[in-house]
């Protein structure tokens, strides 16, 4: 297993830039999700560091070896560089049967190897197809023989290409989890792309959120979802109310909006007085008879575990802002209705100015 | 174990490849390099047509014979390939003058050559000899053309023979030679106007080949045809095609300008390669082909007129009569190709149609 | 499976031969498609010596027709075939109907039919004196062509007719591997989205076969513009027919040059315009999902249509003609079996396949170094050298000649000097000669062929390969070969039957006493035996039958995964 280091490294196909001054590392043994929207050089990524597409400027390492390094013109052919490589189509090569797919990487596997790589297609569900050829498998199958064709030959790094966007929603939970599962008892460091941001969440220790070719924002999970640094940021995983407002004090931890203050935790060390936007989850909110903030309710949606709820509020002036809210599912609420409501702190952060890109 | 398995086909597959290709070039590359006497010719010739000729040459001087014949590209093979070709065949003058004005031939001094073949049908220095003739004529039908109608090939220009005419392409070798043979003796300007005429008279567009042309008239397509003289005989010899006799039975020969310069004759020659490494015995066989038996043969199997004085002709070719060659210069001739098959392009006469 | 493992790489030694594989493959492409190129070349540089006033007398007479001629018999033939091509192999590849079995290789039949002896042929029937023009006279009473209308065969829409008849199968052979290829899924796709079979071939089927179709068609018409057996015997004048006129008739050979390049830069505009028109797209097969191919059942008029559309172009470019041929052949047996027969069917047979070993060979490893490095230069170096198809086989023959007689002289001066040995001629005396000359003329078959199987394997294949830590050429032999083995084969027939019927290249650059079939048919029909010669183009068929058929066998099984 071994960190990947990616610095600064750029890419254009012609004069379109794809990748552009991009740095980021991946721990031994972490799991990191790129997350943005197609388009967005995610795959061009991979393919730099796996050394299918030569590297134009920048430098990639992989613990101490330089893997791409074209001012030094270092550049490690793929097969060289002992990385994994999980294809969107997975690539399975139609000739050949599902062992010898995955035994590919093997000049000759000892017995000990095949015995190993037995073990792990009876545990993956797939060992009853050793002799069938890729094009009779099912789509979750292929992912799977896929998945351990890359993983077989016990890389240093492993690359995943959107792992599950060609299965059907109801398979994906299920390969999600058998997935990660053999991927953290390998214990391989993985960069993983994909748009779906429920799966990166899911799957990720590190999330990089990426766009035209730079990442916007990276850090665990909880914290891309809490602390959002863009709008952007914040819209791509999940749904978010933006304000605009004035930070009322550093200390006091409060913006004010033009439907009123609104508590804050996250205020990244804002002065006093200036202007802020923030980001405002739906879960912020919580109905109270006593709250500080009343409004008339749009539109209910109630999906079990949850209601989602947009609320019109006038402000002082007398303009209505809508706002998405999700509250317990146990509130019993009709349209046109008033509610009265408070908001928490723990998932209102101040954001980037929107304008500003 | 599969991977072992793919490596060890895929190289038993590429030695295999391989071993078959140098296989290949060794058997069938019979090089040429040999101790024992033989003359290498290039030939415009049909080899069927002189394979016997050839092995009768081989049992009389023992010596081999290699042949490969082509119609096209030969000078630059024997440019390209300093050395390899003893001897040029060639059915046309046209290519023997394109040779010599190449500098690809060697002057010969033969008492043999000089002896068999009249001086106005080889090389003042010997660079090239004929060897047969044959007239370029017309063919009249029978049916629709009365014996005299019809005496010089400026007649062809005729109005009245508007829509009777049949040729095959301009462009062809045999037109084009006849065609300079008017530029050599009218002058550019009056060919051209003589060209032009021929064409407002063709029936058709120019195409096919000789014995198509006797074909059409036959048919009832035409009435006039230009054409070899041995095609007439070739058809009305011809045991298995009953149509192609039927052709012949339609036409009759007319051998023009018999009052005047003669009859627009080519030949078919030979001449020594300049870098010939067996020149002695491409000399010989030079000589063979110009003798009494190699000359009868020409005479029987091709139906051509042989060069050498006192060798009769085939029967039936004596039959037409005796006829009188231009005696020009066949060298002044050839120079006038590349003009006359301009002209050809400039009367725009093989894009003729009946409706102008 | 336990961590820890993993293999220790990227030792120096190693990096090392890993750069010198890089230039391998670069340098490899750069000289390979240099030596095919050089004929090619050595007719460029016949095309700068000076010509005289040749351009002027071109300019001021036929050149323009010359040029209108080609481009409506480009244009025409492919059209034609286009049409034929890609309308038949859609058909027997994936509707049901009477008699599609036997079509799939039975569309391929005219390939093995030399168009020059089908234009005798038709000539033959077809003329004023010809039975068909015979017959309607004696029916209707009329008295000479004055009388009526009849098509006139030796024209430029008999030119168009025959090429079309006798060249479709290139498209068709191309755009049946690219239909059986295609994964079936997008046409799945497309059909769930409410479109009828039609639409779907139209706006799915169609499009992603598209680099083969092109590719098919520019064989085509390369075809087209190098023959001039056929334009000769009809009389039409394309720039093939005018290079040899001021090649031949004005002893005018870099003229010739010069007509040949501009014929060239024809060829090379075509490819430009299409690439550009294509501009980035790239065509890979979207899934590596292979299922059975859909099959659409035709049945009453559509069945009809669908059966006399295939049999139509067999009947005329194939089943007539040789029905003549058999004929001729019946009445004139003795004349032409020759009592060599043996040896020169022995002599065509060992020469094509030696030239379609070195063609597909030649063109794999161009088409996957130029995949393989993704690089502008490489990429028109590979094409350029592929190019010596559009060029008449006897002008390109001198472009052979030259470097090959510059290299005996050669070593012939070197043998002599060093060991005093008097040697023949290495090259221009043996068939390395015509092989090196059949290489650089169907190079584009294979190449192209090459060309268009790799571009339906997805990039992603290579990568799955080399980042399992296979190189690039191991990579070629497991992965890229297995999967276009059905491509590899159709290249190989392609070049084995046009090997069989090549001409005027054979001619030139044979050893003394060499025949092959073709050579002997040649020598019968310039000398107007037609009838003499009919044995000799039927042998050359029936040896372009069986390898047609096998290929047939092969493309329907070439289907990744297919009958296993």
């Amino acid at each position: 297993m071994a960190k990947l280091d990616i610095e600064k490294i750029s890419h254009s196909y012609g004069d379109k830039g794809v990748i552009e001054y991009l740095s980021l590392t991946v721990e031994e043994g972490e799991v990191a999700c790129l997350l943005g929207p197609s388009g967005c050089g995610k795959t061009t990524l991979l393919r730099l560091v796996a050394g299918l597409t030569s590297l134009q400027s920048g430098r990639i390492r992989l613990d101490e070896n330089v893997i791409s390094d074209p001012a030094s013109g270092i550049e490690t052919p793929p097969e060289m560089r002992n990385v994994g490589f999980m294809f969107q189509d997975y690539a399975l090569f139609p000739h050949l049967n599902v062992l010898q797919n995955i035994t590919f990487g093997f000049n000759k596997p000892s017995p000990e190897i095949m015995a190993e790589i037995q073990r792990t297609m009876i545990q993956m569900d797939i060992v009853e197809l050793t002799d069938a050829y890729p094009h009779t498998l099912s789509g979750g199958q292929q992912q799977r023989v896929a998945l351990l064709r890359a993983l077989a030959p016990l890389p240093r790094l492993l690359l995943l290409d959107e792992p599950f966007s060609g299965l059907d929603i109801n398979l994906r939970v299920q390969v999600r989890e058998d997935t990660l599962k053999l991927i953290k008892q390998m214990g391989v460091t993985t960069l993983m792309v994909t748009h779906d941001p429920q799966e990166a969440m899911y799957m990720a220790d590190h999330i990089l959120i990426m766009r035209n070719g730079k990442v916007e924002q990276g850090g665990s999970p909880r914290e891309i979802y809490q602390f959002p640094a863009t709008e952007f940021a914040a819209r791509f995983v999940g749904q978010t109310n933006i304000l605009q407002g004035i930070v009322l004090s550093a200390g006091y931890d409060e913006v004010m909006t033009s439907i009123g203050p609104v508590p804050c935790l996250s205020m990244r060390n804002l002065e006093f007085g200036t202007d802020a936007f923030i980001s405002v989850r739906p879960e912020s909110f919580e109905i109270d008879q006593n709250g500080p903030f009343g409004a008339k309710v749009c539109t209910i949606r109630y999906v079990g575990q949850s209601i989602s709820l947009e609320v019109e509020i006038i402000d002082e002036i007398g303009k209505g802002h809508r706002l998405k809210m999700r509250v317990h599912p146990n509130l019993r609420v009709d349209v046109g209705e008033e509610i009265r409501f408070r908001i928490m702190p723990d998932f209102v952060t101040v954001i980037e100015d929107p304008l500003y890109d | 174990m599969f991977a072992a398995l793919n490596r060890a086909k895929c190289t038993r597959m590429y030695v295999g490849i391989s071993m078959f290709v140098i296989l290949a070039i060794l058997a069938l590359g019979k090089t040429t390099a040999n101790a024992e006497e033989v003359v290498n010719l290039y030939s415009y010739r049909q080899p069927f047509l002189i394979k016997p000729i050839l092995k009768a040459f081989t049992e009389k001087t023992g010596i081999k014979t290699n042949i490969v014949f082509a119609k096209k590209g030969m000078l630059e093979k024997i440019k390209a390939t300093p050395g390899a070709a003893d001897a040029v065949l060639t059915v046309d003058i046209g290519r023997l003058h394109d040779m010599d004005k190449a500098g690809l031939l060697q002057p010969v001094q033969s008492k043999v050559l000089e002896q068999n073949i009249p001086s106005s049908y080889r090389h003042p220095k010997g660079h090239w000899f004929g060897l047969t003739l044959r007239g370029r004529v017309i063919y009249a039908s029978k049916k629709r053309v009365k014996p005299g109608a019809i005496t010089r090939y400026e007649d062809l220009a005729d109005p009245k023979w508007k829509g009777r005419i049949c040729t095959r392409s301009g462009k062809h070798v045999y037109n084009v030679s006849l065609f300079a043979s008017i530029v050599a003796h009218s002058g550019e300007a009056k060919a051209k106007k003589w060209l032009m005429a021929l064409k407002s008279n063709l029936a058709r567009k120019p195409s096919g080949n000789d014995r198509a042309q006797a074909k059409a008239i036959h048919a009832g397509e035409c009435d006039l045809a230009l054409a070899n003289t041995y095609y007439m005989a070739k058809m009305a010899t011809n045991k298995k095609k009953k149509v192609q006799r039927e052709w012949a039975k339609a036409v009759y020969i007319v051998f023009p300008n018999q009052k005047d310069r003669g009859a627009h004759v080519n030949i078919s020659g030979a001449a020594v390669a300049k870098h010939a490494k067996n020149r002695k015995n491409a000399v010989r066989l030079i000589e063979y082909l110009s003798g009494e038996y190699a000359q009868k043969l020409y005479a029987e199997q091709n139906y051509e007129y042989p060069l050498k004085k006192g060798v009769k002709t085939h029967p039936l070719v004596y039959s037409w009569g005796k006829f009188k060659a231009d005696t020009i210069n066949l060298a002044k001739v050839a120079n006038k190709r590349a003009i006359a098959s301009k002209l050809v392009d400039k009367v725009d006469y093989n894009n003729f149609s009946p409706s102008n | 499976m336990s961590a820890g493992a993993g293999l220790n790489i990227v030792a120096f030694p190693r990096r090392l031969a890993k750069r010198f594989q890089v230039d391998f493959w670069t340098i490899g492409t750069l000289l390979l498609a240099l030596f095919i190129a050089a004929p090619l070349l050595s007719v460029s540089y016949l095309a700068l010596q000076p010509s005289g006033d040749i351009w002027h007398h071109l300019l001021t007479t036929v050149l323009s027709r010359y040029v209108i001629t080609t481009i409506g018999l480009m244009l025409g033939v492919g059209i034609g075939t286009l049409l034929i091509g890609a309308g038949t192999a859609w058909l027997v590849t994936l509707c049901r109907f009477p008699g599609r079995r036997i079509f799939e290789w039975a569309l391929l039949l005219p390939l093995a039919m030399p168009a020059y002896v089908v234009a005798y042929v038709y000539t033959d029937v077809f003329e004023y004196a010809g039975p068909v023009q015979t017959l309607l006279r004696a029916i209707f009473g009329w008295e000479s062509s004055r009388d009526y209308w009849f098509p006139e065969i030796r024209s430029l829409g008999g030119a168009i007719f025959v090429m079309t008849v006798t060249l479709y199968p290139y498209v068709y052979l191309l755009a049946r591997v690219a239909f059986v290829q295609q994964s079936v899924c997008i046409l799945e796709v497309s059909r769930t989205l409410g479109k009828t079979a039609w639409q779907s071939f139209f706006s799915i089927a169609l499009p992603s076969a598209r680099p083969s179709l092109i590719i098919g068609v520019s064989l085509v018409l390369m075809e087209a513009l190098n023959d001039f057996g056929t334009v000769d015997f009809f009389a039409v004048e394309t720039l093939t027919a005018g290079i040899f006129d001021v090649w031949l008739n004005m002893n005018n050979l870099s003229g010739a040059a010069q007509l040949a390049v501009v014929a060239l830069c024809f060829v090379l505009l075509l490819l430009w315009a299409e690439r550009k028109s294509r501009s980035n797209q790239r065509y890979f097969n979207t899934s590596t999902k292979f299922q059975a191919l859909p099959s659409y059942q035709l049945r009453g008029i559509k069945m009809l249509c669908a059966v006399s559309f295939c049999l139509l172009p067999i009947g005329f470019g194939f089943i007539v003609p040789s029905c003549i041929l058999g004929y001729y052949a019946w009445g004139f047996y003795e004349e032409s079996i020759s009592r060599d027969f043996y040896s020169i069917l022995s002599n065509s047979l060992v020469l094509s396949t030696l030239s379609a070993t070195l063609s597909v060979v030649a063109g794999i490893y161009l088409a996957y170094a130029v995949r393989l490095k993704d690089n502008k230069l490489l990429k028109s170096t590979a094409r350029f050298a592929s190019i010596g198809y559009a060029v008449p086989g006897a002008v390109l023959a001198v472009g052979v000649l030259i470097p090959m007689g510059k290299m005996d002289v050669f070593i012939q001066g070197f043998l002599n000097n060093t060991f005093g040995i008097s040697s023949g001629l290495f090259f221009s005396g043996t068939i390395t000669a015509v092989s090196y000359g059949y290489l650089a003329r169907f190079l584009a078959l294979s190449y192209g062929t090459m060309e268009a199987s790799l571009m339906r394997i997805t990039p992603n294949m290579d990568g799955a390969a080399r980042t399992l830590g296979l190189g690039p050429a191991r990579t070629l032999k497991r992965i890229h070969i297995p999967m276009i083995r059905g491509g590899i084969l159709a290249a190989a027939i392609l070049v084995f039957v046009d090997t069989m019927k090549e001409l005027p290249m054979t001619i030139i650059l044979r050893p003394f006493n060499f025949e092959t079939l073709a050579t002997q048919v040649h020598q019968l029909a310039t000398d107007e035996l037609l009838e003499e010669s009919a044995l000799g183009s039927l042998s050359i068929v029936a040896a372009g039958l069986l390898p047609v058929v096998y290929l047939s066998r092969t493309i329907r099984d070439a289907r990744p995964g297919a009958g296993k």
